[in-house]
């Protein structure tokens, strides 16, 4: 090539990078997809009304779980309470639904059912669980259950209704949503005055509003800042005798022969009930956050801790704690586990839901040399109680029930499935 | 990832030693060495740096390559094809290039969006295309120099999934979708080549 195609070759090129300028555009989408909920308003009066146990209904969105002689009591998050007879582990049935709107807790003593109704407590009658009696509703015992939107205070959301919606924008916008007072979604730019609840990236939001504690005659709640004394020595006619004021935050109780643990985000915190109807602050419990399930027997604290919570931890284990001096617990071995949730302990069985890893069963007579005994895969278990030779399970999938009676030959003996 | 990673640096070793086997006299078999810059709309000048290994018949050169690619703060490794065209028959020539494959996401710990809220990020590839224009200066023994300019095309994404903890949400419990990240960067892309 002569000297002046080469260069007018190369001044082609040059030119021709030059006009690409307005072509060396970055850019970045982000896409998701996201669930909003549009409630649905009842009146006090027509909650009320509809509390009252009917057919069976299936179980998609398990909550807490209650076990009273042979019937599990088996909560579906803010709609109300499955009523499952377990006279035969092996063949469970789904007898009948107790419609409580807004429920997320409950707990039994005797015959009477004690659930939230959204900002209620009501006290039910389950002699027959197929006909439940209303016995009691105590108002705003539970204030703070609230939703973040100028919702009509002088109604119930009684219901949600799901809307499903992708969502694909650039990556530097303001992303959030925020839900005016019917519960629609709207972008930051068109946000009016009513809004305001954030519903930001689909992350949806955490934290129970009530919790549940059965202490001798005595129900202790926990709402977002304080916990009710309720005394329940007439189970039929509970009466709230006491309000304490908590950090803000609190999410969990547990009890613990004359102390409750109470979780929240600044700790867990240990109160002493020697006066059942007023608690008081006796120390703090820093070996557990309050996404950290913690059981107890007269020696020990055993503490799961996983990553993945709302709490952003980055460990996957259990924790032995020495509580002998409950004001100075002291932390004794950590077990590695894969993604542990909840844990029940009998005799010296403890039994952990391992997340996707399934329940480990072990041995604890040892402390400090925990054996394990048997591990059921193939379901992501979060929760369990295990009493009298009978552990039940709640996993994504369904309610699980094994037979631990043979500690040489332990079985699942039965599955309940959750249509989710 | 690592295999990923593995298989392309022992190719390119192969490639090169394959390549320095070859007699002089009978000699197709080309490797390239290309480094460069990348200029685009990021404010940084970022480098690039690609090794193939090719036939030459003819005009033509046919190359299999992989590079490291550092723009727009997303580390990766293009893998691709490349086809290069020598104009006319002179030992000093211009040359035209394409290329495409796909690109390898390979980030930094501090390239990763991190959410306290989130499962560790998850890496995606995807399109990777070059083509423009150079000039080729021989050396001897077969080898040669050259310079190029051209567009650069390279897009990967990065996806996060929230934690799914929501024991008792209000409203009803949604488990959330991944969040999905995709950058499509778009740069001038200037290169020395280095044939042997």
């Amino acid at each position: 090539m002569r000297m002046q195609q080469k260069y007018l070759f190369i001044s082609g090129v040059l030119i021709f990078i030059s006009l690409l300028q307005s072509c060396l555009k970055d850019t970045c989408t982000h896409s998701y997809s996201y669930t909003w909920f549009e409630p649905v308003y009842k009146t006090p009066a027509q909650v009320r009304q509809s509390i009252k146990s009917g057919i069976a209904a299936e179980v998609k969105v398990p909550g807490k779980l209650f076990i009273k002689g042979h019937y599990i009591f088996l909560n579906e998050i803010n709609k109300g309470v499955h009523i499952i007879d377990n006279t035969n582990p092996a063949a469970p049935v789904n007898k009948g639904f107790i419609n409580i709107p807004g429920n997320i807790d409950i707990a039994v003593k005797g015959n009477i059912l004690y659930a939230d109704l959204f900002t209620d407590l009501v006290a039910i009658d389950v002699t027959d669980p197929l006909n439940t009696v209303t016995k009691k509703i105590i108002g705003n015992v539970f204030p703070s259950r609230y939703y973040g939107f100028s919702a009509d205070t002088t109604k119930i959301i009684a219901d949600w209704i799901r809307h499903d919606t992708s969502i694909v924008a650039d990556c530097n916008r303001n992303n959030q949503l925020f839900f005016n007072d019917i519960g629609v979604a709207v972008p930051t730019a068109q946000l009016n005055n009513n809004a305001l609840f954030s519903g930001g990236s689909p992350v949806g939001i955490a934290g129970s509003m009530a919790r549940f504690a059965l202490v001798n005659d005595y129900l202790y709640t926990v709402g977002n800042a304080e916990m009710k004394s309720i005394n329940i020595s007439a189970p039929q006619d509970p009466v709230v005798v006491n309000t304490t004021t908590l950090s803000w935050g609190v999410e969990t109780i547990y009890p613990f022969k004359d102390k409750l643990f109470i979780g929240s985000n600044a700790g867990m915190f240990i109160y002493n009930i020697t006066n059942a109807a007023s608690p008081f602050q006796t120390g703090t419990f820093s070996h557990a956050r309050v996404c950290d399930p913690v059981i107890a027997d007269d020696k020990y604290a055993y503490v799961t801790l996983r990553d993945g919570s709302t709490c952003a931890g980055f460990l996957n284990e259990l924790d032995v704690v020495d509580i002998n001096n409950i004001s100075a617990p002291v932390l004794l071995k950590k077990y590695d586990m894969t993604n542990p949730h909840g844990l029940s302990k009998n005799g010296n069985l403890l039994f952990i839901c391992d997340g996707k890893d399934g329940l480990r069963i072990l041995d604890a007579a040892d402390v400090n040399d925990i054996k394990p005994i048997k591990h059921f895969t193939g379901f992501d278990a979060y929760d369990v109680i295990a009493y009298g030779g009978l552990a039940t399970v709640i996993a994504k999938d369904g309610l699980y029930q094994f037979d631990y009676s043979n500690l040489s030959d332990i079985q699942q003996i039965s599955k309940i499935s959750i249509n989710n | 990832m690592k295999y990923i990673k593995i298989l392309t640096i022992t190719s390119l070793f192969w490639t090169v030693a394959v390549g320095q086997q070859e007699p002089t006299a009978a000699r197709k078999f080309i490797v390239t060495l290309q480094a460069g810059i990348l200029e685009g709309q990021t404010e940084k000048t970022t480098a690039q740096l690609q090794l193939l290994g090719g036939i030459k018949m003819n005009a033509w050169l046919l190359s299999l390559g992989a590079g490291l690619d550092y723009y727009g703060q997303k580390r990766s490794i293009p893998l691709f094809l490349d086809v290069k065209s020598f104009i006319g028959k002179r030992k000093n020539a211009p040359f035209l290039y394409a290329a495409a494959g796909y690109n390898v996401s390979w980030l930094r710990d501090s390239e990763k969006m991190i959410g306290w809220w989130a499962a560790p990020t998850k890496e995606k590839g995807g399109l990777f295309y070059d083509a423009g224009a150079g000039y080729k200066f021989s050396l001897k023994n077969r080898m040669a120099l050259g310079f190029s300019a051209g567009y650069s095309y390279k897009e990967q994404s990065e996806i996060m999934t929230p934690n799914s903890n929501c024991d008792f949400c209000i409203p009803p419990q949604a488990p959330p979708g991944p969040e999905t990240y995709k950058y499509q960067l778009r740069r001038i892309s200037l290169k020395l080549h280095y044939w042997f």
